[in-house]
C-alpha cells in the first residue's frame, strides 16, 4: 500500500479521534436538537439501510421492490395525511427513504407500519441488518432500528450542539467527534413554507387534504 | 440590577463602545463610524397589511434613506477587513413620520441585557494576541481545532482573544460569538443579509399580535469577498454608486414569526429557520445620495424610532439601545433626536 | 402469539376495562424497602392468604365490593422487586425512560416542567409502585390503606406520598363538568352501564398487551417474559392541577367578547337562554356555551353535537343517549368545533388528516378530583386567586403509552394537527398555552370567532408511567422478590 499524505492524515486522525473519545466524550442526544416548541411540523426523517446484496442485480431488486409496492406506499402516504414528501433513493449501497412528516417521529413510524407495513417487511428482507420480522408484531423494534439508522440531524448554530462545552475553540473538535459516531448527517434544512402542515398548505390551495 | 440613571446607562453604553476604539473621533458615531448613504423606495406586498397596521405597510411605495456601514468605531476606513456591516433605513410617511430600521450582518446579538453588554464590551477591548506560531498551529491541529480567524490580519491588536474568553464563560453570547467568528467580507453592501436582531411587535388589524424578527434580504445573493485576493480599503464606498448606476439594489423585508415557547425578549436566542416566514415587501435602493453629509451623516437612525403597528418588545437591550443612540445623536448633533420630543 | 380470543377477566386487574366508580380513592406512592416482605404481600394479594384483601381482577360483580385494590409498578420498581434488568428493557422504550424524560414530547414545559413537579416524583429511582385503594366511605378507605401500609411490620414500604381523591356529586370535576361519560366499549368486556356511541367496538388489545389492537394486523410488544407482559396494560398518572379561577375568568371574558359581536345572536340565539332548565341571563348562558364548545359537551354532560343550543334541550337527553353522537355530518364544527377536548381527543368518524387512525387511539380514563370544592360564593383570597390547590388525579390507560396517550396529547390535544383549521392551537382545558399563542377557534355560520389570550388551566403537578401488570405478573413479581 503506498502512503499517500491522505493515508497518513486519516491515520492520524483516527488516532486523535480515538483519543480525544476518551478525553473529553461527546453525547449525541436521543432526540437531535429540537429548537422550539414549535418545531412539530415538517419534521425530517432521512432513512439510511444499508443493502444486503450490493451487487447489480440485488441493487436491480432493490428498485424493483419500491416500484412493485408503488400503490401501496402512495395510498398509505395519502391516508397518513401528515407527510410534505417522501422519496426512495439508491445512493452507493444504501437504500434511503427521505421524508418531510408533521408531528412526532415514532408515531409517524408506527403510522408507516399501520398503513403499509407489508412494504417495510419487503424491505427488511433485503437490508443487511434486518430487524424482527414482522414489523406489525415487533413495531417496538423496528422503531428503534429505524432510529439507528437514520441521518442525524445537526442544527447550524454549533453552540446549540454542544451546550456543555465550555470551551467555544473545542466546537470543531466535538463536531469531529460527533460525526465520528453518526456517519450519515442531514445538515440544516430549507423549506419554502416552514410552519405549516401538509393539510394547512393543501387546504390552503384549495386541493383539499 | 440597578445602574444608575438611564442617562448614565447610556453614557456607560457609548464610553464602552468607544473605549474598543482607540483612534475614536469625537463627533462620531461611536460605531459604525463608516458608512454611505443611499435613497430608495420600499413596497410593500399585499400581506404585509394584513399582518401589519403600521404605515409603511399599508402601500403603495415610501421613499426611504438607508446609510450602509462598517461596524468599526474607528474614523479610518477598513472595508477589506473582517466587520460586521449595518444597513439603517428610514421610512418617509406619508403622514409625515417617519420609521426606522436598523440592521446587521449578525442573526443574533452578544448580550441579553445592558450589564452583559457591557462585560462583553470591556472583554472586547484591544489586546495584544500575535498570530499562533507554527508549533501553537501544531498544537491546535492535535486538538483537532480550526486554523484562528481575526478581523484584521495586519493588525496584532484586537479583541478577538477577549471576546472568545467572554463567550466561554457566558453561554448567552455563544451564538453571537460563533455568528462572529464566522462573518465574512461583501462583495459588496448589496450582497450580504442583515438582520434586526431584537423581536418586534406587530399587530394585524383583526388585533392579532405577533413577535417578529425582520431581516433583508439581498435579491442579488450574498457573495463574501476572496479572502486571498487584495482590495482597496475603499472598495465598499466605491463599489455601491458604480452598482446602483447600473441597476438599482433590491433587497426583500423578510419577517420570521415566533413560535410558543421562542425568547422574544432575548436578542442572544437564535431562531431556527422552521419559523413562519412571510415576505413584507421589497425595497430599491436607486441611488447614492449626492450631499452625503446634510442628508446620512446627520442623520439619527434609532432601533426604537417605530411607530404603531410595528413596535418594539420589552427586549432589554434594544431600550437601552434606543437611550444611548439619543444620546449619541446629542453628543455629535445629529438631526431628530430624541424621538417625538425636546430635550428636557 | 396472536390472541384473539377473550382475555381471563380473573387475571386482569380490574379497572382497565371498567371503572369502579368508587366515591373514595388513595394513590399510595411508595418506595420498596422490604423486598422480601413486599414480595410476600404481592403473592398474598393474589389468591395466596384469602385474608389480605386481594387485588380486584375485572370479573363482573354480582355485588360490588366495598373496597378495592390495584397495583401499579414502575420500572425502578421492577428492578427494586428482582426483575433482570434484561427483562425490563423489553419493555417500551417511554415506559423505561420515564414521563419526565418525554417531558417536552407531551407539552409537560414552563410551569408543568419535571423540575416543578412534587418531590415524590422527582426521584424516579425510589418511585416503586403506587397501590391504589378504592371505597366509598372514609373508614374503610382508611382501613385499607393501612393494612397495605402494615406490610412487613410497617417497614416494607416507605410513603413517598399518599394522594387522596374524591368524587364530587354528578360525577363532576372541577372545571364544573361531568366526568367520564364516554369510555372504549371493548369486544367482549363492557361496562355496566354500556351507552350506544355510534363507534367500532374497541378490541382488546388496546388495553391489554398481547391482543389484536385497533390498528389493523398489529399487536403491541409483549414484556419478557410472558408472564409478565401478557394482559397487563400501562397507566400515564398524572397529578393534574385545575386553575378553576382562570378558567371561570376565561369564560366570563370570551361570553363577553361574542356578546359584542355582530356574531352573538348565531352563536347562540336570542332569548333561547329563558327556554333553559334553570334559566338564566344572557351573560351566564353565554358563558355555559363557551364552557360547552370548548369541551365539547355542556357541564351537565349533554353534547353539543346533539344540542348546540341548550343544554336541556327537548325531549330531554336520556342517560343511555349521551353517546349517542358522530361528527361525520358536523363537518366545519358548527355544533362541536374540531378543537374542542372530546373532538381532540376522540374524533370518533370526523374527517381528520391522519386518516387511518380515527379509532387507533383509543384510551381508558380514570380520574378523580383532589382538593376542595371551588364555591364561587366564597372565593379563594382575591390576590392570590389560586391559593387552594385543586386538580385531578388523572389515570390514562392503554396497552401502549407511545400510540395512544402520547400521541394525543403530542399532535391532538396540542398542535391541533388532526385538522389543518386548528393546527397550531392547542386544546382549551389542558392544552399547553402561552397567553401570546393560545387561541380556539369557534365556527360560526361562514366565519369563526377567535377566542384568544388565555393562559393554560391544566398544570402538571407529577406524574409517572406506571405498568399495571395481570394478577398472574402481580404473582411472578412476588415470586421474584420473596
Amino acid at each position: 500500500m503506498r502512503w499517500t499524505k491522505l493515508h497518513a492524515t486519516m491515520m492520524v486522525e483516527r488516532f486523535l479521534i480515538w483519543y480525544w473519545k476518551r478525553r473529553a466524550p461527546v453525547a449525541t442526544p436521543q432526540w437531535g436538537w429540537k429548537t422550539s416548541l414549535a418545531d412539530n411540523v415538517q419534521q425530517q426523517m432521512n432513512l439510511i439501510m444499508p443493502l444486503a446484496d450490493t451487487t447489480g442485480v440485488g441493487k436491480a431488486k432493490a428498485v424493483q421492490m419500491v416500484a412493485a409496492n408503488i400503490d401501496e406506499l402512495f395510498t398509505g402516504l395519502n391516508n397518513i395525511g401528515t407527510v410534505h414528501s417522501a422519496r426512495f433513493d439508491l445512493i452507493g449501497e444504501y437504500l434511503c427513504i427521505i421524508t418531510v412528516y408533521d408531528g412526532d417521529h415514532e408515531v409517524y413510524i408506527r403510522d408507516f407500519i399501520s398503513v403499509f407495513g407489508s412494504v417495510f417487511d419487503a424491505m427488511i428482507k433485503i437490508v443487511a441488518d434486518p430487524p424482527p420480522w414482522p414489523c406489525e408484531l415487533y413495531s417496538a423494534e423496528f422503531v428503534k432500528w429505524i432510529g439507528d439508522h437514520e441521518g442525524f440531524q445537526v442544527p447550524y448554530n454549533l453552540t446549540q450542539m454542544f451546550p456543555d462545552e465550555k470551551n467555544l475553540e473545542n466546537l470543531s473538535r466535538d463536531l469531529v467527534l460527533l460525526l465520528a459516531d453518526n456517519p450519515y448527517v442531514q445538515i440544516g434544512r430549507f423549506s419554502g413554507y416552514p410552519a405549516l402542515s401538509t393539510a394547512q398548505i393543501r387546504l390552503a390551495a384549495g386541493i383539499e387534504w | 440590577m440597578a445602574l444608575g440613571t438611564d442617562d448614565d446607562l447610556s453614557q456607560r453604553l457609548f464610553d464602552a463602545l468607544v473605549a474598543d476604539y482607540p483612534d475614536h473621533e469625537v463627533g462620531t458615531r461611536p460605531v459604525h463610524t463608516i458608512g454611505i448613504g443611499a435613497r430608495g423606495y420600499f413596497t410593500p406586498s399585499n400581506a404585509a397589511p394584513k399582518y401589519c397596521v403600521a404605515e409603511q405597510f399599508a402601500g403603495p411605495s415610501v421613499p426611504v434613506t438607508i446609510r450602509f456601514s462598517n461596524g468599526s468605531g474607528s474614523p479610518v476606513e477598513h472595508d477589506d477587513a473582517l466587520d460586521v456591516r449595518g444597513m439603517a433605513a428610514k421610512f418617509h410617511l406619508a403622514s409625515g413620520g417617519k420609521a426606522d430600521l436598523i440592521m446587521i450582518t449578525l442573526p443574533v446579538f452578544f448580550a441579553r441585557d445592558p450589564d452583559e453588554f457591557l462585560g462583553f464590551a470591556r472583554a472586547g477591548r484591544p489586546a495584544f494576541d500575535p498570530l499562533p506560531g507554527l508549533w501553537q498551529r501544531v498544537m491546535d491541529m492535535l486538538r483537532l481545532r480550526p486554523d484562528p480567524t481575526r478581523p484584521d490580519p495586519k493588525n496584532p491588536y484586537d479583541g478577538a482573544a477577549g471576546v472568545l474568553q467572554y463567550a466561554n464563560l457566558h453561554a448567552s453570547a455563544r451564538p453571537g460569538t460563533v455568528s462572529a467568528l464566522l462573518l465574512v467580507t461583501p462583495t459588496s453592501y448589496a450582497r450580504a443579509t442583515y438582520h434586526a436582531l431584537h423581536s418586534f411587535r406587530m399587530t394585524s388589524p383583526d388585533g392579532i399580535v405577533r413577535f417578529v424578527r425582520l431581516s433583508w434580504e439581498p435579491v442579488a445573493g450574498v457573495r463574501p469577498i476572496d479572502p486571498t485576493v487584495k482590495v482597496p480599503e475603499d472598495y465598499l464606498r466605491c463599489e455601491l454608486p458604480e452598482r446602483l448606476q447600473r441597476e438599482p439594489a433590491r433587497f426583500v423585508l423578510r419577517m420570521d414569526v415566533a413560535g410558543q415557547g421562542d425568547a422574544v425578549n432575548d436578542p442572544t436566542q437564535i431562531w431556527d429557520t422552521t419559523r413562519l416566514r412571510v415576505v413584507l415587501g421589497e425595497l430599491l435602493v436607486t441611488e447614492v445620495l449626492a450631499d452625503q453629509t446634510r442628508d446620512c451623516e446627520k442623520l439619527s437612525f434609532n432601533p426604537t424610532r417605530v411607530v404603531p403597528g410595528l413596535e418594539c418588545s420589552d427586549d432589554p437591550i434594544l431600550t437601552a439601545r434606543g437611550k444611548a443612540y439619543e444620546y449619541s445623536c446629542w453628543l455629535r448633533g445629529g438631526s431628530g433626536c430624541p424621538i417625538g420630543g425636546e430635550w428636557r | 402469539m396472536v390472541r384473539d380470543e377473550t382475555p381471563n377477566l380473573a387475571d386482569v386487574q380490574g379497572n382497565i376495562l371498567r371503572g369502579y366508580r368508587k366515591h373514595l380513592v388513595r394513590h399510595l406512592v411508595l418506595t420498596v424497602l422490604d423486598r422480601r416482605a413486599v414480595g410476600n404481600w404481592l403473592l398474598d394479594v393474589t389468591g395466596r392468604d384469602l385474608t389480605a384483601h386481594q387485588v380486584t381482577n375485572a370479573e363482573p360483580w354480582d355485588e360490588k365490593p366495598s373496597t378495592c385494590l390495584n397495583v401499579a409498578v414502575t420500572p425502578q420498581g421492577l428492578a427494586a422487586l428482582g426483575i433482570a434488568r434484561s427483562a425490563i428493557e423489553t419493555f417500551p422504550t417511554e415506559f423505561v425512560a420515564g414521563m419526565a424524560s418525554r417531558a417536552t414530547k407531551i407539552g409537560d414545559v414552563g410551569e408543568s416542567a419535571p423540575e416543578n413537579w412534587k418531590p415524590e416524583w422527582r426521584s424516579p429511582e425510589r418511585l416503586h409502585l403506587v397501590v391504589t385503594v378504592h371505597a366509598d366511605t372514609e373508614v374503610d378507605r382508611e382501613a385499607l390503606s393501612r393494612e397495605v401500609l402494615a406490610v412487613g411490620g410497617g417497614q416494607a414500604f416507605a410513603v413517598l406520598a399518599s394522594l387522596d381523591g374524591a368524587g364530587f356529586p354528578g360525577g363532576k370535576v372541577h372545571f364544573g363538568y361531568r366526568d367520564s361519560i364516554a369510555q372504549p366499549r371493548f369486544i367482549g368486556a363492557r361496562e355496566a352501564l354500556d351507552r350506544p356511541d355510534r363507534q367500532p367496538l374497541v378490541e382488546i388489545g388496546a388495553a391489554l398487551l398481547g391482543y389484536l389492537t385497533p390498528i389493523e394486523d398489529v399487536i403491541f410488544d409483549v414484556p419478557k417474559p410472558e408472564v409478565l407482559g401478557l394482559n397487563g396494560s400501562f397507566n400515564a398518572f398524572r397529578v393534574l392541577e385545575q386553575r378553576v379561577v382562570a378558567f371561570e375568568e376565561f369564560l366570563t371574558d370570551s361570553a363577553e367578547t361574542i356578546l359584542a359581536s355582530p356574531l352573538a345572536d348565531q352563536v347562540l340565539p336570542a332569548g333561547i337562554e329563558r327556554t333553559w332548565d334553570p334559566p338564566m341571563s344572557r351573560l351566564d348562558a353565554m358563558r355555559e356555551l363557551v364552557a360547552a364548545k370548548v369541551l365539547g359537551r355542556w357541564r351537565n354532560g349533554v353534547s353539543v353535537q346533539m344540542s348546540p343550543h341548550t343544554p336541556t334541550p327537548k325531549p330531554p337527553v336520556s342517560e343511555e343517549q349521551l353517546n349517542d353522537f358522530a361528527y361525520r355530518e358536523d363537518t366545519d364544527g358548527a355544533r362541536c368545533p374540531m378543537g374542542s377536548h372530546v373532538r381532540r381527543c376522540n374524533p370518533r368518524d370526523a374527517r381528520i388528516v391522519q386518516r387511518s387512525t380515527n379509532h387507533a387511539r383509543r384510551i381508558v380514563r380514570r380520574g378523580i378530583p383532589y382538593g376542595p370544592i371551588y364555591d364561587a360564593a366564597q372565593p379563594d383570597l382575591p390576590d392570590a386567586p389560586e391559593r387552594v390547590e385543586r386538580g385531578l388525579l388523572g389515570s390514562f390507560i392503554g396497552a401502549s403509552l407511545l400510540v395512544q396517550f402520547e400521541s394525543i396529547l403530542y399532535d391532538w390535544m396540542n398542535l391541533g394537527l388532526l385538522d389543518p383549521r386548528i393546527t397550531g392551537t392547542n386544546d382549551v382545558l389542558v392544552g399547553n398555552n402561552d397567553p401570546a399563542f393560545s387561541c380556539f377557534a369557534l365556527p360560526v355560520g361562514e366565519t369563526t370567532i377567535e377566542l384568544r389570550g388565555f393562559s393554560r388551566f391544566t398544570v402538571t403537578r407529577g406524574g409517572a408511567y406506571l405498568f399495571l401488570p395481570s394478577l398472574s405478573a402481580i404473582k411472578h413479581l412476588g415470586q421474584s422478590a420473596a
